[in-house]
């Protein structure tokens, strides 16, 4: 008898499926991972578990919590039963938290509501707690308001007030999503400790394989409100059988942060085609919910597939599951030694089930690569690229020419309440410092930073969006830091940018077709504008008829791809990017990630792309810089900076980067210091 | 074994789109039909608006005809709101003092939005002490009584619509200035203007084409709040005899003159306080219902 046992769990928001019909269980003590990506119901599915539903959102079938049905039992029952027995951690710590309570009190809330201490002994147990969660001064934090923390403080805080009545089960759901990866890995590590040494069950709800892989020893995937498999997490790395998961598995391993030989740099990246329905659509859909984008798809798969065993412990929902493995290579799960990079594309990515050409690449050649073949021609990025690293113009050397280059940028800003991890400069922050960069002729430059390193005032400052307090910017040789706007026009045609958030940088009121054309109108660009809409609209591979929506109609990969367009559209020669997939799901990002890598080569780009994340930066990057509290603490080419780091920061940066199969706290990044929180 | 694709999406590397039907309950049609204040409010302002067209060119009778034979008449089927002291049909009167009234308001509001929008746009484009100086000028209209400019103003100029429209509109100029820059500077803030910027878009077409259509809603729902503020105004400066003079059928002097005959025919004052307060509701639940409309979030969140 497990712990909890979920079985035909549906959510339904009146007619439509959120969550369909899915079975899991976690054991006493056990770690279960719970992977998906937006939309397909896995957070529904926690507050499920937890019966808090928002409301007009129902949930039948079975939840079994320590043989008490939570579905059935009353509402007072399971009262007693949350943050005693079950407790629930959030993605965003700042919106759990009360911004007007100190958090001591808070804590203390959390133990005296069950009754189980005094006022006076539960602000000891608080204290006692947030050393627990290893807050360094408990006395302090425990007279703080949640705004005076940092967001790792916060949610070691949440942690603490989850963990407080010892309960039997932990959910968490995306709890280090909002944090920058160094913390990320630190909170990481503090739930992975908590867990085991209290021996709570974890259900870990995260879109993100790799932080799942870390922790969990098993993991449920979900797809469209739908289970699709279930096994350890060695056999769904190894050897995933739903091509779902093999697709995830595929492109979460290429992206992984650490330089691999094999691995070559702007290849195209494996992808699942295609974007996942809305929660809605999808629970209309019948029959297989992946089968759109599924390359193994047959007329068979408009039946609903049921889940079942492909082998022992191995669950898929799928009619044509990739083929067991033949007894070849095999990736360590956590319970062995941690894989290496590239041992972790195992067999499992052998199977014909991918669309893409990707598999073809050199790093991904599993030895079952000779499967029944592709579904179908093969996805055009790959018709053109061959699968081949595209070439570049220019390999950023030495020798060509300066083309976008800053010189000891210093940018200030006068803020009225400077809370900046206890900088002494009070009201002034200091978003760059002394910043020196030169991007040459056919350079794609990887800006690394977290967040508060300056890397976004960074992309304003390039842009001539925003002037620096002191030094220089030049476009090619010109500067360009201290003119009027009039004079800026030539530079900006030759450079472009696209930002993170592709809904925020599309005007909501303006078509497609309007949006891509508005450089060509503002920059004053010569012929037939339809035309050269329809071709930009072709060359980001959006559908023709997408000209005349609007960008609340398109998903967010194609909103990407619309602002990819409108960056285009009076042919540049320089990009800005400023974390432009990060708020993209994982399948998704890998394509917009294969689009720029094609139109890198193309357009003879040269690029500066800013990202937290290390494994995108290796991916298209020929040269790097690393960004920390406004300097640069590390410049080089990819390979040496991601093999022969110099900083300690940038050690540790790589050290944190979650990788499929690395279990957390399992190497050299304990000793990383010199990160403060 | 064979794998049939089942679809071309899925191996052409682009995304199907999402569910339209989802846009389709989003749109302004559907959040207007579930917004009760909206439909009342909006068949309100509907009737009003209707009854001023017809009042131009139709009223059963003349609302200025003097008929001394028949003062204080009940209500009945040849007067169905009666008449006053000088015999005027009452109905009439209110009729052709919403067409008055309507005209008043609607000028103004016009009148402030057309200085209050541009100077709010200014403010937050330009920022710094040019923008401070408009805002802090902008303080010192909102400071100033209207009261006290239609006074003022009727002192110099004999009360008059034009009188009232000219203090109405003053007094709302602020409050334009202040709604607009502050939804500007919102839309100001948002990545598509950078982008715009770094297109090479210029300030002024920024405002033209991203600003402005997006703080549209805005803007239209607070003039339709203001408007029923105008006509509150209106009614009250006029009945202070700030506005129109006697014997124009306004609502305002309507309720002044009806006023003195408390005694003698109290339904006289009830009629035009009735009719004021039932347009001053309209526009008011209107203002409201097209909040809802343009803003459901905000609905949601209370």
């Amino acid at each position: 008898m497990s712990l909890l046992d979920v079985e035909n769990l549906v959510i339904s928001s009146g007619d439509a499926r959120l969550v369909d019909g899915i079975d899991f269980s976690v054991g006493a003590g056990e770690r279960v991972g719970l992977i998906g990506e937006s939309g397909s119901g896995k957070s529904l599915t926690a507050l499920g578990v937890m019966q808090l539903l928002p409301r007009g959102i129902s949930s039948t079938g079975s939840i079994r919590f320590e043989d008490r049905d939570l579905v059935r039992a009353p509402e007072r029952a399971r009262c007693r039963l949350r943050g005693n027995r079950v407790a629930m951690v959030f993605q965003e710590p700042m919106s759990a938290l009360n911004p007007l309570m100190r958090v001591g009190k808070q804590i203390a809330e959390s133990l005296t509501v069950h009754g189980r201490l005094s006022r006076s002994a539960a602000k000891e147990e608080a204290a006692r707690l947030l050393a627990r969660v290893e807050i360094r001064d408990p006395r302090a934090v425990l007279r703080a308001y949640p705004h005076e923390l940092s967001g790792g403080q916060r949610q070691r805080v949440v942690l603490a007030m989850a963990i407080a009545n010892h309960p039997v089960l932990l959910l968490a759901d995306e709890p280090t999503t909002a944090l920058d990866v160094t913390v990320q890995d630190r909170v990481l590590r503090l739930l992975d400790g908590l867990v085991r040494e209290e021996r709570m069950a974890l259900l870990l709800i995260s879109h993100d394989l790799a932080v799942v892989s870390g922790i969990c020893e098993r993991v449920v995937v979900m797809y469209c409100g739908r289970l699709v498999e279930r096994a350890a997490v060695g056999d769904i790395l190894a050897h995933p059988r739903h091509p779902y998961t093999a697709g995830l598995v595929a492109t979460s391993a290429s992206l992984g942060g650490v330089w691999s030989a094999t691995a070559r740099r702007l290849q195209v990246l494996p992808t699942i085609p295609g974007t996942a329905p809305g929660a809605a659509a999808a629970s209309r859909l019948s029959g297989c919910p992946f089968r759109t984008r599924c390359g193994r798809a047959s007329e068979k798969c408009l039946e609903e597939p049921g889940l079942e065993a492909a082998e022992a412990g191995h669950d898929v929902a799928c009619w044509h599951p990739l083929p067991a493995p033949a007894g070849l290579l095999r990736v360590h799960g956590p319970s062995g030694p941690a894989g290496r990079d590239d041992d972790v594309l195992g067999p499992g990515l052998a199977g014909p089930g991918l669309a893409g050409p990707g598999l073809a690449g050199p790093g991904l050649a599993g030895p079952g690569l000779a499967g029944p073949g592709l579904a179908g021609p093969p996805a055009p990025v790959g018709s053109e690229t061959d699968g081949r690293p595209v070439q570049l113009v220019a390999s950023g050397d030495d020798g060509a020419a300066p083309i976008l280059e800053c010189r000891n940028l210093v940018k200030v800003y006068r803020a009225a309440l400077a809370r900046q991890g206890g900088e002494p400069s009070a009201g002034e922050i200091r978003a760059l410092d002394g910043v020196d960069l030169v991007v040459r002729e056919g350079d794609v430059l990887g800006i690394v930073g977290e967040s508060g390193s300056g890397k976004s005032t960074l992309a304003r400052i390039l842009l001539a969006l925003d002037r620096p307090t002191s030094g220089e910017v030049r476009f090619r040789a010109v500067r360009i830091d201290d003119r009027p706007e009039r004079e800026l026009k030539e530079m900006r045609r030759e450079v472009q940018v696209v930002f993170q958030d592709p809904l925020g940088s599309l005007d909501p009121r303006m078509r497609v077709s309007d949006i891509v054309a508005e450089p060509l109108q503002a920059l004053g660009v010569e012929g037939d504008c339809r035309q050269r809409v329809a071709e930009l609209l072709e060359a980001v591979r959006l559908p023709r008829d997408s000209g005349r929506r609007y960008p609340h109609q398109l998903s967010g990969g194609q909103r990407q791809r619309v602002a990819i367009a409108r960056a285009l559209a009076p042919r540049p020669n320089v990009l800005v990017a400023d974390e432009a997939v990060s708020a993209l799901d994982v399948s998704v990002r890998a394509q917009i990630l294969n689009l720029f890598a094609e139109l890198i080569g193309r357009f003879a780009l040269s690029v500066v792309f800013i990202s937290h994340d290390m494994g995108v930066v290796r991916h298209l990057c020929n040269r790097v810089a690393v960004l920390y509290r406004g300097k640069v603490v590390e410049e080089g080419m990819t390979e040496d900076v991601l093999t022969r780091p110099v900083s300690s920061y940038t050690r540790g940066l790589l050290a944190a980067t979650p990788r499929l199969g690395k279990q957390v706290g399992d190497d050299e990044s304990a000793t990383v210091g010199a990160v403060p929180l | 074994m064979t794998f049939l694709p089942v679809q071309l999406d899925a191996i052409t590397g682009t995304e199907p789109a999402p569910d339209e039907e989802v846009a389709g309950e989003l749109s302004l049609w559907y959040r207007w039909r579930h917004s009760p204040s909206a439909i009342v409010g909006s068949l309100i302002s509907a009737a009003v608006i209707v009854i001023a067209i017809v009042s131009l060119v139709w009223t059963p009778y003349n609302p200025l005809a003097i008929n001394m034979a028949a003062t204080f008449a009940r209500p009945s089927a040849q007067h169905l709101f009666g008449t006053d002291q000088y015999g005027r049909d009452v109905l009439s009167r209110l009729m052709s003092g919403t067409d008055v009234t309507l005209y008043a308001g609607v000028v103004s509001v016009l009148a402030a939005g057309a200085i209050g929008i541009p100077a709010g746009l200014y403010a937050a484009q330009r920022g710094g002490v040019p923008g401070q100086l408009v805002l802090r000028l902008a303080d010192l209209v909102y400071a100033f009584p209207a009261l006290l400019v239609a006074v003022v103003l009727a002192t110099d100029f004999g009360g008059s619509t034009l009188t009232v429209m000219g203090a109405v509109a003053l007094a709302f100029v602020p409050v334009f200035a202040r709604v607009t820059r502050s939804g500007a500077l919102g839309v100001l803030s948002l990545e598509y203007v950078s982008a715009a910027r770094a297109c090479g878009v210029s300030r002024m077409r920024i405002l033209r084409r991203h600003v402005l259509p997006n703080i549209a809603p805005l803007l239209i729902t607070q003039m339709t709040v203001l408007l029923s503020v105008a006509v509150l105004a209106d009614a009250a400066l006029t009945y202070l005899g700030l506005g129109a003079p006697p014997p124009a059928a306004s609502w305002g002097l309507m309720l002044e003159e009806a006023q003195r005959y408390m005694g003698t025919d109290p339904l006289l004052s009830v009629w035009p306080a009735v009719t004021i307060a039932l347009c001053v509701l309209g526009f008011n639940l209107l203002g409201d219902g097209l909040r809802d409309v343009f803003d459901p979030r905000r609905h949601d969140r209370s």
